[in-house]
């Protein structure tokens, strides 16, 4: 249920953020790519995803994975050195 | 389609913005930046998926009031609703729809459901409606009080409306603020001889309260409320 879904997003992430601000973690692209993770993760309880959602979800979900894929090519830019 | 629009996606989305640009103005506070997203992103899921269950039973059940509109057109009687209180018929109230214009209702009698006489023998359909439940719903705050019999039941036990003020006379006047499910039966016969959800359910409750035959004599949209105006026929 979306319902279901929700609650386990917002918990998490509060979770999540909580956790890591008391870390020390202070970088954006850190926070955005386990909070797509957990976006992604929870929606999966809301299956069926009602037709009037679904397209949320999907606009949201591509949102997500484009950053999380953007932070994640500069990591590994960084890590193999290459700079732009 | 049902109109069953709340605050709470706005309000987070409202909250979750608000919880963004605090987090992106202020330095060192990126965690709240990445939990006002967050919100933002609950909160327009909670507003496009508001009604959508709903939405889909009110599509599947549809089949059903479209069932009784072909029934009443092939019947013949399609004469406007005279909405009867339980005392009149039985159990609940119940929705009379005359063959013929009615001069007098007489005694009600059910001769195989549907259908019943009335008056001089003349015979209708006798039908439950959204009203017949919703009386049903609101029995124990239903009282003798007309106003507060129809803010009690509309508003608070099923939430179908903002607000209810109704003037009283020879005709009397609902305005009913922010009423949902003005439009379920679209333009189907049953529409014109039932009146809308809501005009149904006051007419019930009207009848039970004053427990005389209601006649609903026309509906309007007013800004957002609907006027609905009931003719009160007849003794109990």
């Amino acid at each position: 249920m979306l319902k279901d879904a929700l609650i386990t997003q917002l918990t998490l992430t509060g979770v999540l953020t909580s956790f890591l601000y008391y870390l020390g973690v202070r970088s954006l692209d850190i926070y955005l790519s386990l909070y797509t993770i957990i976006y992604l993760a929870s929606m999966l309880l809301a299956e069926p995803i009602p037709r009037r959602v679904r397209l949320i979800h999907n606009a949201v979900s591509i949102a997500l994975v484009a950053v999380f894929t953007y932070f994640a090519a500069l990591r590994i830019m960084a890590i193999l050195g290459v700079s732009l | 389609m049902p109109n069953t629009r709340s605050d709470a996606g706005p309000s987070l989305m409202v909250l979750g913005s608000a919880l963004a640009v605090v987090g992106y103005l202020e330095p060192g506070l990126t965690p709240l930046m990445v939990l006002g997203v967050a919100v933002f992103v609950i909160g327009i899921l909670v507003q496009w998926d508001e009604g959508a269950m709903e939405h889909t039973i009110v599509n599947l059940a549809s089949a059903a009031w479209e069932n009784v509109s072909a029934l009443v057109e092939a019947s013949g009687v399609a004469n406007n609703g005279i909405y009867l209180p339980s005392s009149a018929v039985g159990d609940e109230p119940m929705v009379l729809i005359p063959s013929t214009p009615v001069t007098s209702l007489g005694g009600i009698k059910i001769i195989g459901k549907p259908l019943a006489t009335y008056g001089q023998g003349a015979t209708g359909l006798l039908l439950a409606s959204p009203g017949s439940r919703a009386v049903a719903a609101c029995r124990e705050v239903i009282s003798s009080d007309l106003e507060a019999s129809l803010r009690n039941c509309l508003v608070r036990e099923l939430s179908l409306a903002r607000g209810v003020a109704v003037t009283e006379g020879e005709v009397i006047g609902v305005r009913v603020e922010g009423a949902r499910l003005i439009d379920l039966y679209g333009n189907s016969a049953i529409k014109a001889v039932l009146g809308s959800v809501v005009a149904s359910i006051v007419a019930s409750i009207t009848a039970e309260v004053l427990n005389r035959p209601i006649a609903i004599q026309d509906e309007a949209r007013d800004r957002g409320a609907l006027l609905v105006r009931l003719r009160v026929l007849g003794n109990a």
